[in-house]
């Protein structure tokens, strides 16, 4: 019998060492197929240009109001490096990390329309997150880096704009229409309207100008469009916020913009030319202060532009305006477009404008030169028509041109970018320090 | 990955006097965690989020003290006093490639492990202050918040004691505990949300101002004038507390968690009861062996300057965070009668 016992624990002994796959997890998965990760990187996009990002630069810029609770705080630009944690990881991890394994996957299965589709995805969130945050980590992103160091502002977009250029030869005539976009627009009409963005950004307007004509946004069905359903979360990110999650934060009150498309306003925007009243309830309820849930800018199945019809036409107005020729003709023709896009949008009055509108004694001089009142009115009309990102931009980059009213004693001008988040500055070692809310990134400095 | 290992010291006696009618008991020790296993995060830059890393080492030492006294003890009356003390250090050594660890709790105020910090200390946005500590103020004479969260508090105690006695006169028996924690900080979320809602107390008050007074949403209120809130000074003279403060950085859904970390040393009568026996003789006639009736209360006293629900409760329950008031459920007071009966 003892020697039964000994030989067992022997056994046990010699198998003890043995034991391989502790550290494996059956049930947690490490991979995904390709299509899975592509609507990911797709999916994504949402939480960069819908939600929080979306509801902080609109604040920010003074289209909406923040009215409750944390955005009551915000309104006066009160903020800490920890209300970006989480936009940061929707950048970084959710967004550029996927595009990457979606690229990497597409190269190793040849398949070079979705290697094209993660290349504009790729270019669009590290675009966007340079913008926001100036200088970032770019190159050493998803690498061997444990400490990915930050690269100019400058350098980013630019090699933002050259992942959009790549993803274009590519993608072909793919059409960029999918299960969360509804578009008329290919991948590659997206991919130059994005370049546009950025060019204007850069200030380069010869480029943004070209880039802009080549994504050929003919009406608001080449939007990049997210889908919203009345499917449990399909609905528009907007309605969630105020209808589902945070009633009463986000509000139009008073708003700069709303101010600007009401009626009873002293700011406010139409002529003779122009009727805003519908517009401003397309935008605010019938209280005057929230948004409009029901049948407007928020209501449940109302789709989100990422890039938008009238955001394209008018780059190509603002920069036909700015480049070494000053083309005056081509920036009016672009507003006109806009401005016939709304007439059927808001079924309201939008007659097209003419040259001498801008000159002197003209409805929108404003005691402008011609040009200046003509550039005051794009940028105007821009700020009413396309909410959030790219409009915060727009005030920053032209150093607040439209006037947008300062919320705080504390600053005579808006945050002129994100706070790095607390993540990382409390786990790279080559963080390069906070920067103040109120230091311009480098592109508008 | 390491295996964590904790290395202790610890030496202690049982000591008894006076044939036992005296017992002290003495520890102390002295551990060391070392290669502690975290899940800590990693720059998000590098396409993850966290990394299980033997990241922490975490020091603990600390004295444990307790005594039990036997007062009297003959046929009718006998008397029984106990206590116990600890008190302990516990430090968060090393913590390598974060500057902070989130054990518990929210983006704003968390409880965190922080390098050379107590473990478990309460960390959330702090006043913007000059090298010497003094609090900088912006020009209205209110203060500035720091863009980078801190440590704010410790809610570990100074130290915990207890003190109890038991006592019997004849067929009655009367037993009571005190349990006591101080100097443990604690954040008041209940009140800095009931502040910004304008429904504690501490905003329901009106003040007249005594000379012209900045509001934090710029206003000027002028000398006389009485108007609902509060008047303080951060500093730089006296400022009016009112609407605009408390609805965005002096209420609970603000940037500034320091100002509501306060002192949560509390005491408590933990158990008193009363029992009383049933004489032989009268429980023969019914043919019983013995009975016993008593009445008892749990939690019946609280003693705290804590402004929360209740200072030992923790938003986040038995895990590691600690020191979190938000509208947790109080420790429940009770009363309980009860009758022993033996056939």
């Amino acid at each position: 019998m003892k020697k039964y016992i000994y030989l067992i624990f022997t056994f046990i002994l010699a198998s003890s060492c043995e034991v391989e796959g502790l550290n494996d997890t059956e049930n947690s998965f490490t991979d995904s197929p390709i299509g899975l990760v592509l609507n990911h990187s797709i999916l994504n996009v949402v939480s960069i240009a819908e939600a929080e990002a979306a509801r902080v630069t609109s604040i920010f810029s003074d289209q909406f109001t923040g009215v409750d609770r944390q955005y009551g705080t915000l309104n006066g630009y009160s903020t800490v490096a920890s209300n970006y944690d989480a936009l940061w990881e929707d950048f970084y991890q959710r967004g550029i990390t996927q595009a990457q394994i979606t690229k990497t996957k597409a190269i190793e299965s040849g398949n070079s329309s979705v290697e094209g589709q993660a290349l504009i995805l790729e270019g669009y969130y590290f675009g966007e997150a340079a913008l926001l945050f100036g200088d970032i980590p770019f190159s050493e992103v998803n690498g061997e880096s444990t400490d990915p160091t930050y690269e100019d502002q400058k350098t980013v977009i630019n090699g933002a704009i050259g992942l959009l250029d790549q993803g274009i030869s590519k993608v072909g005539q793919l059409s960029a229409s999918n299960n969360v976009f509804t578009t008329d627009s290919r991948w590659a009409q997206i991919a130059n309207a994005l370049k546009a963005r950025y060019y204007l950004a850069l200030k380069n307007y010869a480029n943004a100008k070209e880039s802009a004509e080549t994504a050929n946004f003919q009406s608001s069905s080449n939007d990049w469009a997210i889908i919203h359903s009345d499917a449990n979360y399909g609905e528009n990110l907007f309605w969630q916020f105020e209808v589902e999650q945070r009633q009463d934060y986000l509000k139009v009150e008073n708003s700069y913009m709303s101010r600007l498309l009401d009626p009873t306003s002293e700011i406010y925007r139409g002529n003779t030319k122009t009727d805003e009243s519908k517009r401003f309830s397309y935008y605010v309820a019938e209280n005057g202060l929230s948004l409009n849930t029901t049948d407007g800018f928020a209501a449940q199945k109302e789709s989100f532009p990422v890039i938008s019809f009238e955001e394209v036409q008018l780059i190509i107005a603002e920069s036909s305006l700015l480049n070494a020729s000053g083309d005056e003709a081509t920036a009016l023709a672009a507003l006109n477009k806009v401005r016939a896009n709304n007439a059927i949008k808001f079924n309201s009055q939008y007659d097209a404008y003419s040259m001498t509108d801008f000159e002197t004694g003209g409805i929108l001089n404003k005691n402008l030169n011609k040009k200046d009142a003509l550039r005051l009115e794009i940028l105007l009309e821009k700020y009413c028509s396309v909410i959030g990102l790219p409009t915060y931009q727009d005030v920053l980059r032209t150093k607040n041109l439209i006037g947008v009213p300062i919320k705080s004693d504390d600053t005579e001008i808006i945050p002129q970018r994100f706070l790095y988040p607390l993540t990382e500055s409390s786990s790279n070692s080559n963080f390069p320090g906070l920067i103040d809310q109120f230091v311009p990134t480098k592109i508008n400095q | 990955m390491k295996v964590e290992r904790v290395t202790e010291f610890e030496i202690g006696g049982d000591f008894r006097f006076f044939n036992d009618k005296l017992s002290l008991g003495l520890t102390y020790y002295n551990r060391l965690t070392t290669d502690g296993i975290l899940e800590i995060e990693v720059p998000p830059s590098t396409g993850y989020s966290s990394i299980y890393r033997n990241a922490a080492e975490i020091s603990n030492k600390g004295v444990e003290f307790d005594f039990n006294l036997n007062l009297v003890n003959n046929d009718s009356f006998s008397a029984n006093i106990f206590g116990n003390f600890t008190t302990y250090k516990n430090i968060v050594e090393k913590l390598p490639n974060v500057s902070r660890y989130i054990l518990n709790g929210f983006t704003s105020t968390s409880s965190a492990a922080v390098e050379g910090a107590p473990f478990a200390a309460l960390y959330g946005g702090r006043y913007l202050r000059e090298a010497n500590g003094t609090i900088q103020l912006d020009d209205e004479g209110f203060p500035l918040i720091d863009d980078e969260q801190g440590v704010i508090g410790d809610p570990n105690p100074d130290y915990r004691a207890g003190f109890g006695a038991e006592l019997a006169y004849k067929s009655l028996q009367l037993s009571f505990l005190f349990e006591t924690s101080q100097g443990n900080d604690a954040w008041a979320g209940t009140q800095g949300v009931l502040y910004y809602f304008g429904i504690h107390p501490g905003t329901a008050v009106e003040s007249t101002a005594t000379s012209n007074l900045n509001t934090y949403g710029g206003d000027v209120i002028p000398a006389g004038t009485t108007f609902r809130g509060n008047i303080a000074d951060f500093g730089g003279g006296p400022v009016a507390l009112e609407e605009s403060w408390y609805r965005t950085n002096g209420g609970g859904f603000g940037d500034l968690d320091e100002q509501f970390i306060k002192d949560a040393s509390w005491t408590k009568l933990r158990e008193i009861s009363l029992k009383y026996s049933l004489p032989d003789s009268f429980l023969n006639q019914i043919g019983l062996k013995s009975s016993e009736i008593g009445i008892s209360g749990r939690n019946l006293l609280l003693i705290s300057n804590f402004d929360g629900v209740d200072p030992e409760v923790n938003l986040t329950g038995a895990s590691k965070g600690r020191g979190l008031d938000y509208f947790s459920n109080p420790g429940t007071k009770s009363f309980i009668v009860n009758l022993k009966l033996n056939f």
